[in-house]
């Protein structure tokens, strides 16, 4: 008997839902948002901050595990010939459960990035450099929040990391009045100039309160949008249609070519944000596995509610409405000779 | 065809400083800048280091201690465990290692407490380098600056204390440990002695080679230098080679014979006293050597008759017997020696081919200087009895320094054992009959 004969045998096994887990659509809106970003990462940037606001579920922490992934695809020749080179670094900013945010865990998450093997304690030593002298640690204590700051400090430099996106930076502002927003930013932002690395903060709107906390933190920062594709714009409309055609394809066994026919009530319920999407199309697909096929009460159970909704919608209205006239810019006038 | 990833290392991957020169950093500096980097104490790494790689540790386990710049086990376990982690290649350059084949496993020492120049270190800090510890400097034998021709330090001029400058947890390379002062600073240029210079020039030039090349060396190229240096400059015999260096012709077996290999100080020498580099000399590179021209004693013509060997005698003994039968019936006997001389012939000889004519010879002088002795011995008594009872009648015993004193030396000087007549004359204290030939001496006396 053939190999070919042997093949013909055998059925074909059908993709499961498992394939839309780490399924990544590369749809207009995200493209855009790539290449606002990477434009925006260069050496010596003045803009030592990237903000990148959304909605929920639009896809910001997509985004920001491809910039890291891209980064160190396009270092990859960089990184062939030093195997110490990390260009890029992804970590989730800490919900320790406290009232404040937690810098110490924050500091370790890096850390872990840069070098997870290396188990040792931090101290916090090194060369004053007002008074040039060699200063030890002091007492016997390691791992003090000092001495993380300057592990981190060092690491990041001697990794010759690019950018560091931190996820879910909303945490960092959360139960902070405006004084303490300053001062995390400014510990942010001294982190991104000692070592010469941009900081991407991905989070939901209330991440945007940090630009109007001073002149200078505005001037050193730049804000990205992450829209949704909205209901009113038939361009957005379009994209969106052809975002869920592309989940389609994915599973064409399971929508049997069905999931066309409900474009408008996804995009209605999942707000136009692509992840929110993804993730209802998920549960379709898990929910129609487990009962044996595909139909609309499948796909029905699969829907946000509509107390989910109108939540997201008012946190959506509220950031849009915060936001939009903020990115208005001076209208460029041309000198007609 | 999948690429290959070049995994992450674990520790940063710093690049050695002075890479590719004679001036490169040593694994010492490398491994406390690695530490600093990390910021974390030297203690704790080197410990992480050793559990990473499953090695046994003592508890008083000191890095510092492992001389892991040099060329024994330790430092090639280092570099390898370093490489490892910070996948930087060939970090053995930053070591000794390369050298190991040919210098003796212990022929090497490290200064245990770590030198210093401060002038190359003032230099790093105002070029705004990192200032870092130099591999020439690790040697113990190297005692100066090849660059700057000072004299490298070992310890810290603001404190003063020594063994400041790596032996410690936490280490900045370029600061000292104790008091935290910048060791770099200005010294001024002194005029070295000229073998500390050339050692200091020699290892540098080693460690340029060794950041250079690939150099694959083995015990055979310094074997066939050293025979080499005895076959050309000492005609192939290791003997003069060995009394001309001052080496011991055991030393030498031990090399040429049974695979020893000197040490770098030696070989420091050898090389120096031959015209090699020492690394050429290490790596038997011998096509730019020109060998020494060796110091021959002039051969001077003088003006001296030419020294021709007498032919040999042919005694006639039968003569010579009749000589000595002549000499034994003299009225005055002589010794065999005075006969043997006017024969000009050995005493030995007589004895051989005349024996019984010499014995005659020799047993009448025996007899006739023991006739003479005992006619001096009693020419001498009446004096030493006459001066016995002077000395008694005193209360005192006849000395010998009395005797000196009073007995005419003609008379006392030809007496054996004098002291022993003194002592019969005392112990007899025989009469005494002054003798009035005598008188007249002691009266005077």
């Amino acid at each position: 008997m053939s190999l070919s004969d042997t093949s013909k045998e055998l059925s074909c096994i059908h993709a499961s839902a498992a394939v839309l887990h780490n399924s990544r659509i590369n749809h207009p809106r995200i493209q855009e948002i790539i290449l606002e970003a990477q434009a925006l990462i260069y050496p010596e940037s003045q803009n030592t901050l990237l903000l990148v606001v959304g909605p929920t579920g639009v896809g910001k922490s997509k985004l920001g595990k491809y910039l890291v992934e891209d980064e160190c695809t396009r270092s990859a020749e960089a990184m062939a010939d030093d195997a110490g080179i990390i260009p890029a670094v992804f970590i989730e900013a800490p919900s320790s459960g406290e009232k404040d945010f937690s810098w110490r865990m924050f500091y370790q998450l890096i850390l872990e990035q840069l070098s997870a093997e290396a188990t040792f304690g931090s101290s916090a030593y090194g060369i004053n450099l007002e008074t040039g002298l060699f200063e030890h640690p002091r007492g016997h204590s390691r791992n003090t929040l000092a001495a993380l700051r300057v592990a981190v400090e060092r690491g990041l430099r001697a990794r010759k990391t690019k950018f560091l996106v931190i996820d879910e930076a909303a945490h960092l502002i959360r139960s902070c009045n405006s004084e303490h927003m300053r001062v995390q930013l400014d510990t942010l932002k001294s982190l991104a100039n000692s070592c010469d690395t941009q900081i991407i903060l991905v989070g939901a709107y209330d991440l945007y309160k940090l630009v109007s906390l001073s002149g200078q933190i505005a001037r050193r920062t730049h804000v990205i949008h992450f829209q949704r594709y909205r209901e009113d714009d038939a361009g957005d409309k379009r994209s969106f249609k052809s975002c869920l055609k592309a989940f389609e394809k994915k599973l064409p066994q399971l929508w049997d070519g069905k999931l066309m026919a409900f474009a408008d009530d996804l995009h209605q319920n999942t707000l136009g944000c692509v992840g929110t999407l993804c993730d209802v199309l998920k549960r379709a697909a898990r929910l129609a596995e487990a009962t044996g096929g595909w139909s609309d009460a499948v796909l029905g159970r699969a829907l946000l509610t509509q107390d989910q909704q109108k939540q997201i919608l008012a946190e959506i209205y509220e950031g849009e409405l915060e936001i939009e006239p903020s990115l208005t810019r001076m209208k460029l006038s041309r000198r007609v000779a | 065809m999948e690429q290959i990833v070049n995994p992450r290392s674990v520790l940063h991957a710093l690049a050695p400083l002075g890479a590719g020169t004679a001036e490169a950093e040593s694994l010492t500096s490398y491994l406390c800048r690695l530490a600093v980097s990390h910021s974390t104490s030297t203690t704790q790494l080197s410990r992480w280091i050793c559990e990473h790689f499953e090695l046994m540790l003592a508890d008083d386990f000191d890095w510092h201690a492992r001389h892991i710049s040099g060329i024994g086990q330790g430092a090639s376990r280092w570099a390898a465990a370093l490489s490892a982690l910070t996948a930087v290649e060939e970090i053995s350059r930053y070591t000794f290692l390369p050298w190991a084949p040919v210098i003796a496993s212990n022929g090497l020492a490290i200064h245990r407490q770590g030198q210093y120049c401060p002038q190359c270190l003032l230099e790093d800090r105002q070029a705004k380098r990192t200032p870092y510890l130099r591999l020439a400097w690790e040697p113990k034998i190297v005692s100066v600056c090849n660059k700057h021709r000072i004299p490298l330090a070992t310890q810290c001029r603001s404190c003063g204390k020594q063994n400041i400058r790596h032996a410690a947890a936490f280490v900045v390379p370029g600061w000292c440990a104790s008091c935290g002062e910048f060791l770099g600073n200005e010294v001024s240029v002194v005029d070295p002695e000229p073998w500390p210079l050339r050692v200091a020039e020699q290892v540098s030039m080693m460690i340029q080679r060794q950041q250079c090349e690939d150099l694959q060396l083995a015990p055979l190229h310094v074997h066939e230098s050293l025979r080499e240096l005895i076959d050309v400059i000492h005609g192939g015999v290791s003997s003069a080679f060995s009394r001309y260096h001052k080496i011991p012709k055991t030393t030498v077996h031990h090399w040429m014979r049974l695979g020893g290999l000197p040490s770098l100080k030696k070989s420091l020498e050898l090389a120096s006293e031959t015209g090699f580099d020492c690394a050429d000399f290490l790596m038997h590179r011998s096509e730019n050597w020109k060998p020494p021209v060796m110091c021959t004693q002039q051969v001077l013509e003088l003006d001296y008759p030419v020294c021709r060997r007498k032919p040999p005698r042919s005694i006639e003994w039968e003569e010579v017997t009749c000589e000595l039968e002549k000499i034994a019936r003299l009225p005055t006997p002589i010794p065999v020696l005075e006969a043997a001389a006017q024969l000009n012939v050995e005493a030995r000889q007589l004895y051989l081919h005349c024996n019984k004519v010499t014995r005659l010879i020799g047993e009448r002088w025996k007899a006739f200087s023991r006739r003479r002795q005992q006619a001096f011995t009693q020419a001498a008594i009446p004096h030493l009895q006459k001066l016995s009872h002077e000395m008694a009648a005193r209360g005192k015993t006849l000395s010998m320094r009395d005797a000196r004193a009073h007995v005419p030396p003609e008379i006392l000087n030809k007496v054996v054992s004098v002291w022993n007549v003194i002592r019969e004359v005392n112990g007899s204290k025989g009469d005494y009959k002054p003798d009035p030939a005598n008188e007249a001496t002691f009266a005077n006396s």
